[in-house]
């Protein structure tokens, strides 16, 4: 009888551990947006203000510059406006993954400014990147409709300051996730530019990627 | 004549010997590398001999030398040459003598006359400090095995001469330094040697074999000189760019003038009597390139007038992997102020004020200040939180003390760096000696937005600031920049007069494009007084070689499925669980 006791002890307690264990993986797991965002952003710390930066296709190089993702909570500098996709969103501060790539937000209902470039509204080409795709429970991406994006659309930057920059959208174009693009990144003509960037295409389960880049090309109104 | 006023020069600041040496007057023979009054021959066919500088001989006696691509300068007879070099040769006779030197074995000397007798070169002759160094043999002299001379702490190959009355022989792989005089023999080159110098033979033939013969053009680098008897100054600067991962430092790229070994930042003073053309050279690295600003053209001259005082900057960038996040360039910025700027009664101490700040965005370390006339520039304040580090906060101020005996100008020469990159910047002060004229001062501070670009380049603007540090208003104040233009004026004349006064801050901007990584110079002057002032400031933008990799910006679409797996393998494990127990149970019961 002893034993039948503990037994039903254990049985509740078996039960008990079995419920809560399966609460806390379905409702209390933190969305991890994607398996490449994870290694993006598994990078070094900021405070390790001396880092090792990889240069594409050559040997390392120590450098002082803080242009890695911080672990930390990500620095929120602007806010993106898109009325017509029905974005908006705050944006998110990154540099470079240590492979080379511009990194991507941390939370994927965020966009994020390549802190390597200019600033949303100073002259020359800057550049946000925002997720594409379907993550926790079917929500979408900050990006998911930038496809829908052409020419003469609005797009709006707030900055810390509560001053607006307005940028028109001048094209769109499709590259591949290789291709050596400076003309995202640079500009010579001494005006300013916004250069929103996402995925597109197929997924590729191999490569843990979609199968192109979409660039939208914006100049300041 | 240069040599006389070199003459007069050393009887002031010249080592302390018994007999201070004097340089001779070369005359028509100071523009000849090699003079052969019999002939000049170059025993190899194959022609391998270089001699930059004029050769003079019987033109019908030079024989296997290429006028367009072994003499870099021109071959004729040599009109008064022999006379000049018979005239030198007397003066170097009539010298005094410092001591006896037997050139075998390893020999270190100090400026002086010294007899050697006819003696054999077989190791190596140490030359050590500035001054005139003469050896003069009561006959013949020879050099072999590893022969050399090596000039160190400021010893030139323009002052030193070696007087011969019979023949002089060079052997093979000889290293020789010195304008070489013989009287009634030859002189030998062998296989491969090369002379630093001039060789001069008065009354037979040079005979030359695959050799390099370099013809030295006189700098003088005096400390602590007044202005009367140097006529103009040249000062190197060299700045380092490591944007792809080089190492390098200004230490490792040797600086010329005309061949003569110089130090970067440091005034070297040139006397002369006609404005001339001067080269600035280094020794190159392959692993950077090589670009020149300020006062020097894109190949490395720049003509010098009377009473100039220019600057060449050199700047070196390495060649390396690409690099997709450019460093951030350090900037710095220093003012000199002299007090008192005139001294009207004479010779006085005057103490010069340094300020130091940090003008860019990153800290800048390994400070140095390198003037050439007052030592030594001591760090009074500044460095708050004691790191070494010139922070972005912090103005360093230096300073010095040195009694100014006329009137001069005089420079510093900042330098710091950050991220592998030198940051340098200058400025120039004078002081009024024996005169009432009170002497303007000038600064110009250069800040270039942005200081990095991505692969590509783009635009920067460089916002470009001059003041008055002095005490009198500035008239014709100009502004340009060697790799800017135009230099637009936005604001600063208050009283809208046309003159920088002490109290006003003039604003300038200018765009330009670039691709690469640039350091350029901004050259600001201004008049006051009848003195023309000038002030230089540099700035170094980098740009990445390596265009950065599109981001991975996909979602796993998978992900959302993973989850319910997860949870499903919860249940499945409860399930388990609840079965194995009502199974033991059942057993035990």
């Amino acid at each position: 009888m002893q034993l039948s006791n503990l037994f039903k002890l254990s049985l509740f307690l078996t039960i008990i551990v079995g419920i809560v264990f399966f609460l806390v993986i379905t409702f209390f797991l933190p969305p991890n947006p994607s398996s490449q965002d994870s290694v993006a952003n598994s990078v070094v710390s900021v405070n390790d203000q001396v880092s090792q930066i990889t240069a594409v296709n050559g040997p390392t190089k120590d450098i002082q510059a803080a242009v890695f993702t911080e672990q930390s909570e990500p620095l929120i500098f602007f806010h993106l406006s898109i009325p017509k996709i029905g974005v908006a969103t705050a944006v998110e501060s990154v540099g470079l993954t240590p492979q080379g790539a511009v990194d991507v937000p941390r939370d994927p209902a965020n966009a994020a400014w390549f802190n390597l470039g200019p600033r949303p509204g100073e002259s020359g080409s800057a550049v946000i990147t925002g997720h594409y795709g379907r993550w926790k429970n079917g929500e979408g991406s900050v990006f998911d409709d930038l496809n829908k994006l052409s020419q003469g659309d609005n797009i709006y930057i707030e900055d810390e300051k509560g001053e607006t920059t307005t940028f028109v959208v001048r094209e769109s174009r499709k590259y591949d996730p290789t291709a050596d693009a400076p003309e995202i990144f640079s500009s010579s003509d001494s005006k300013v530019h916004l250069n929103l960037i996402t995925c597109e295409g197929t997924w590729n389960n191999e490569a843990q990627q979609y199968s192109e880049r979409l660039v939208v090309f914006a100049d300041k109104e | 004549m240069i040599a006389l006023v070199a003459a007069f020069l050393f009887s002031f600041v010249g080592p302390v010997t018994v007999q201070a040496a004097t340089a001779p007057d070369l005359g028509a023979a100071e523009s000849y590398a090699v003079f052969g009054k019999a002939g000049v021959t170059n025993d190899s066919a194959v022609g391998t001999t270089h001699i930059w500088g004029n050769v003079g001989a019987d033109a019908t006696n030079v024989t296997f030398l290429d006028d367009a691509t072994q003499v870099d300068g021109v071959i004729d007879s040599g009109v008064g040459v022999e006379a000049a070099i018979l005239s030198a040769y007397g003066e170097l006779a009539g010298e005094g003598v410092t001591g006896a030197l037997d050139l075998a074995g390893n020999n270190t000397v100090t400026p002086g006359v010294y007899t050697v007798g006819a003696t054999n070169l077989d190791g190596t002759l140490t030359l050590n400090g500035e001054g005139v160094y003469i050896f003069r043999s009561s006959s013949s002299i020879s050099t072999s095995g590893p022969a050399q001379v090596v000039l160190t702490n400021g010893a030139s190959a323009c002052d030193v001469y070696w007087q011969i009355p019979t023949a002089m022989t060079i052997g093979t792989g000889t290293v020789m330094v010195g304008t070489i005089i013989t009287n009634t023999a030859e002189i030998t080159l062998a296989t491969g040697a090369s002379l630093n110098g001039r060789a001069l033979s008065r009354n037979t033939q040079v005979t030359l074999d695959s050799n390099s013969i370099t013809e030295p053009v006189c700098t003088a680098a005096v400390s602590g000189g007044g202005s009367n008897q140097y006529t103009a100054t040249i000062n190197v600067v060299k700045t380092v760019i490591n944007d792809n991962g080089g190492t390098k430092t200004v230490a490792d790229f040797p600086l010329f003038i005309n061949q003569a070994p110089v130090d970067s930042g440091v005034t070297n003073n040139f006397y002369f009597f006609f404005p001339g053309s001067y080269t600035m050279s280094e020794t190159s690295d392959p692993g950077y390139t090589q670009s020149f600003s300020g006062d020097c053209g894109s190949d490395g001259q720049l003509y010098l007038y009377s009473n100039e005082n220019k600057f060449c900057i050199i700047t070196n960038n390495d060649i390396g992997a690409p690099v997709v996040a450019p460093p951030v360039p350090p900037l710095i910025d220093v003012v000199k102020v002299p007090s008192p700027l005139v001294l009207p009664d004479g010779p006085d101490t005057v103490n010069y004020t340094y300020t130091l700040r940090n003008v860019g965005t990153v800290p800048v370390t390994d400070i140095t200040m390198v003037g050439d006339t007052c030592y030594p520039i001591a760090l009074t304040s500044g460095d708050t939180n004691a790191d070494g580090k010139l922070d972005l906060t912090e103005t360093w101020v230096y300073n010095c003390a040195k009694i100014i005996s006329e009137t001069h100008t005089n420079t510093v020469v900042a330098t710091g760096w950050a991220n592998g990159l030198s940051a340098t910047d200058i400025a120039s002060a004078t002081v009024v000696v024996n005169d009432e004229i009170v002497p303007p001062l000038i600064h110009v501070t250069k800040v270039p937005s942005p200081l990095t670009l991505l692969a590509g380049g783009g635009t920067v603007t460089y916002t470009e600031r001059i003041t008055n540090p002095g005490t009198v208003a500035l008239s014709n104040v100009h502004l340009t920049d060697d790799k800017c233009s135009p230099m637009a004026y936005v604001s600063g004349d208050v009283n809208g007069d046309s003159l920088l006064q002490t109290t006003e801050t003039w604003t300038y901007t200018c765009q330009t494009n670039l691709t690469q990584s640039t350091t350029n110079t901004a050259s600001a002057t201004g008049e006051a007084n009848g003195v023309t002032v000038r002030d230089l400031a540099l700035a170094t933008v980098t740009v990445a070689a390596a265009v950065p990799a599109l981001p991975n910006t996909g979602l796993t679409p998978e992900k959302e499925v993973s989850s319910w797996n997860i949870g499903l393998l919860a249940g499945l494990i409860t399930l388990a669980s609840v079965l194995l127990i009502a199974g033991l149970k059942k057993r035990f019961n």
